[in-house]
Parts: C-alpha cells; structure tokens; sequence
C-alpha cells in the first residue's frame, strides 16, 4: 500500500515520532509526497502532477492545505501574515518580494478563486480515489465545501494549540524541537487517531464525502 | 420585451455604442442586428479577472441568466496579470486604469521580473475555461481568441470557438502588417476595437448571421467555426 501526504509545512517532518510516520507505519504502507514549509498551494500542486505523470499512483492521498493568501509561485513563499526568508532568493530576497506583492498586488478574491479551482481540479484529478483533507485554518475550510472525500473539522491550527507547543506563535517557533507544529507526543497521538480513522472509516468507504473529526486521547 | 447578449472580454470588444447613441464597433453592431440589448464590457490591457468579475456580477440576477440568448467572449492573452487593479499587455503597460501609487509600469515590471511564471497564468487560464463551461452550461456561447496564447488553450471550452486568433485578423485588417510586432495592432478612434469600421460591420455581419444559421439552430454545439471578415 503506498500513501501520499502532500502539503504545507504541518506535514513537513516524516522521520519517527512524527504524525506521517506513524500513520504510514500503522497501514503498513509506504510514506509518499512532500510538505513545502510555507508555500502555497502551487508547490503542492506540482509536486502532485509530477507524481502522477510519472505514473506512481498511491491507494490514499492525505492533504494539508494551506492558507489561500500564500503566493501562487514555484520560488517564493509566504502569505500575507508573513514571509518566509529562503536563502536562494537574493536579490531581491524573498522578504522583498512578498512585502511588494502583499501591498501592491494582493487581492483576496484572487486567491480564494485560486485555491476553490485547484480543490476543483483535485476532484478531478482524484475522482477514483479515496482521500483525506486537512485544512490550516478556518479560511481555507470555509472553500472547502465543494472539496470531495474526507474532511477534518478542525484546523490544524486548533491541534497546535491543543499540543501545548508552548508558544505565542506556534507556527514558526520552537523548531525541531516541534515538528510539524506539534509536540512529539501529539505527532504521534494525531498519526494514530488518523490511523484508527482510516482502517475503520475512510478504507472500508473509500468514496465518501463528509466531514469528521479525530480524537486526540 | 427585448432579451440580452453579453460580450465580455478585452480590448477587441471594447467599443460599442458611440457618443452620441448609434454602433460603432462590432458589439454594438451585433446586438442591433439580432435586435438584442447589448451588456457586458471590454477591459482594455485587462486580463480574465475583470471579465470575470463583470460576468459574475451579472449572473446574480437569475433573470439575465435566463434573458441572455448569447453570451460573446474576447478571451484575452493569459500573460496578463490576474488583478482589478493592474493591467498588462503583451508589449508592457499600454493602458492606465487609475490605480494606487506606484503607478502600473513600476509594479507590472516588477512583477514580470520575479514572479510571472507562464505555467501558473497558463493554469488560472485553463481553470477560468472551465469555469465558464460550469457556469453557462446549457446557454449558447460563442469565444472568440484575441491572441494565439488564449487560442492555444481553447480546447478546454466548451460552445463555438472561432478559429484564428483576432489579433492576427486586426493585424490583416489594418495599415500595419508587420506580424511580430504585437504594438502594430491598429488603434484609435478609426479602428474601433482594432478593426476598420468597415471589418467591424463585417464581423457584425458574419456573427449575425452565423447566429440565426447554426448557434441558435444547435445551441450548445462544441465546435470550432470560421467566418469570412
């Protein structure tokens, strides 16, 4: 069995003791695709095409989707909340570029529009495929309506902060210490909810549509 | 009472009626011919994101859904910037929409600089295609392609495609003939929507006609069509 986890920097880490790990392990499958730490969809986007295009196909596609405001790009990153410093984007550096682009350019519309075609396009491209949705935080789930397959309830912001990360911004702080923006225990709490989820949920109705919810014990 | 025809798109379909009442530019031209009112807008230098704005504005009156026998599309070239603001042409920043400083040169070379990427507008375009097969499903459309880029993506449409790109015709059309410059498209107040006054009673003529002969004979055909202007 082959799975691909695909997304944002929430699915980032894959070594022991983090979530893709042990969700992978407990299905006896084997971990595919990437996490792009503070990209936007595009990268994701990509990375996916290329995959399929080389005609790898795995039997479940796991998605961590990331805020609509990050730029469409396959070099910069960063949203309109903050830019992400990439040391291969001088001059001008990646900053630069983002803080021009969030005053200038930026309209939310824009993006929404983007990130609703490319749930649109998974649709398409996955239509015989079972998979699972996480989204970062509620903007994103508010398009996810139209998304088909199995959809988490709660942002993945709302498990950072149930993972006592112990910081004011979870999201950038605290690496490697926190992986995946939750501690060591809850990576793998999370890996094994999704894990007895997906055995006794998503596998045996693998074409559904609806939202769910996990329980972190 | 009458029923509508929506033409949206760029530059090619942005003249209409005159300013002091009668056509002068195709759309205009078209809309009297099969005795329809003219809607819709063309954003000159714009990209999609102006004519989609537009359309869907319109669309949320159920009645012009319902009203509109044809709906026309200029499809512009994909290069242009995704924006309501900021517009982009194929040579630069030829129209000025009155944005917020810095002016649209300045933030349109910065943006061709770093972050154009034709496979991500080539995408959006793509995915606007579909859009419009989902959100005017069942109503004839026509598309008309204004550049060979949006041409070269129009197998994703479903309705009546014309084939040969309108920037090719105007060029034919026009005093200049110069095929690799994209500045020599004719313009100003002789050559409404780039075209002679005379091509644009021309493609009034052959659209009309077209019209009344297939479109509204077999209105949700998937074709590719050819007119004589």
């Amino acid at each position: 069995m082959h799975v691909y986890i695909g997304g944002d920097s929430y699915c980032y880490a894959r070594g022991p003791s983090t979530w893709p790990y042990v969700f992978a392990d407990r299905l006896n499958a084997t971990l595919e695709g990437i996490g792009f730490a503070g990209r936007g969809f595009w990268r994701t986007r990509l990375h996916l095409m290329e995959y399929l295009d080389k005609g790898y196909d795995a039997d479940l596609f796991v998605f961590c989707h990331t805020e609509p405001s990050r730029m469409l790009s396959s070099t910069y990153a960063g949203g309109i909340h903050k830019a992400f410093d990439l040391n291969s984007q001088i001059p001008p550096n990646n900053r630069e570029i983002i803080k021009i682009y969030n005053t200038y350019l930026y309209d939310q519309d824009v993006h929404d529009w983007a990130m609703s075609q490319w749930f649109l396009e998974l649709n398409e491209i996955l239509k015989q495929k079972p998979v699972i949705h996480f989204f970062i935080e509620h903007p994103t789930k508010q398009l996810s309506e139209q998304l088909n397959g199995y959809k988490l309830e709660s942002s993945l912001f709302t498990h950072t902060r149930n993972s006592n990360v112990g910081s004011l911004d979870p999201l950038v702080e605290n690496y490697p210490k926190v992986v995946n923006h939750f501690t060591t225990d809850y990576n793998i709490k999370f890996g094994n909810a999704l894990a007895d989820y997906c055995l006794n949920e998503v596998l045996p109705n693998p074409m559904q549509t609806k939202y769910f919810d996990l329980d972190i014990i | 009472m009458k029923n509508n025809i929506y033409i949206g798109g760029d530059s090619f379909c942005f003249d209409r009626y005159g300013p002091y009442g009668p056509a002068i530019g195709w759309p205009a031209m078209l809309a009297d011919k099969l005795n329809l009112i003219l809607t819709g807008a063309g954003f000159p230098g714009r990209g999609f994101w102006n004519v989609r704005l537009n359309l869907i504005d319109y669309l949320k009156d159920n009645d012009n859904y319902d009203y509109t026998d044809l709906f026309i599309f200029c499809h512009t070239n994909p290069d242009r910037l995704i924006s309501k603001d900021y517009s982009r042409s194929l040579i630069g920043v030829r129209y000025d929409a009155y944005p917020p400083p810095p002016n649209n040169k300045e933030i349109v070379e910065m943006y061709d600089k770093y972050l154009y990427e034709q496979d991500i507008h080539d995408w959006a375009m793509k995915r606007w295609y579909s859009e419009l097969n989902t959100i005017l499903k069942g109503k004839p459309v026509v598309h008309l392609f204004c550049f060979q880029p949006s041409e070269r993506l129009s197998h994703n449409l479903n309705g009546f495609k014309l084939s040969n790109n309108l920037h090719i015709r105007a060029r034919d059309a026009g005093i200049n003939n110069n095929i690799d410059d994209y500045a020599l498209v004719p313009t100003g107040p002789e050559y409404p929507n780039h075209f002679p006054i005379s091509t644009n009673i021309k493609i009034a003529d052959e659209l009309a006609n077209y019209y009344l002969n297939e479109i509204s004979l077999n209105t949700t055909q998937t074709k590719y069509f050819d007119i004589d202007i």
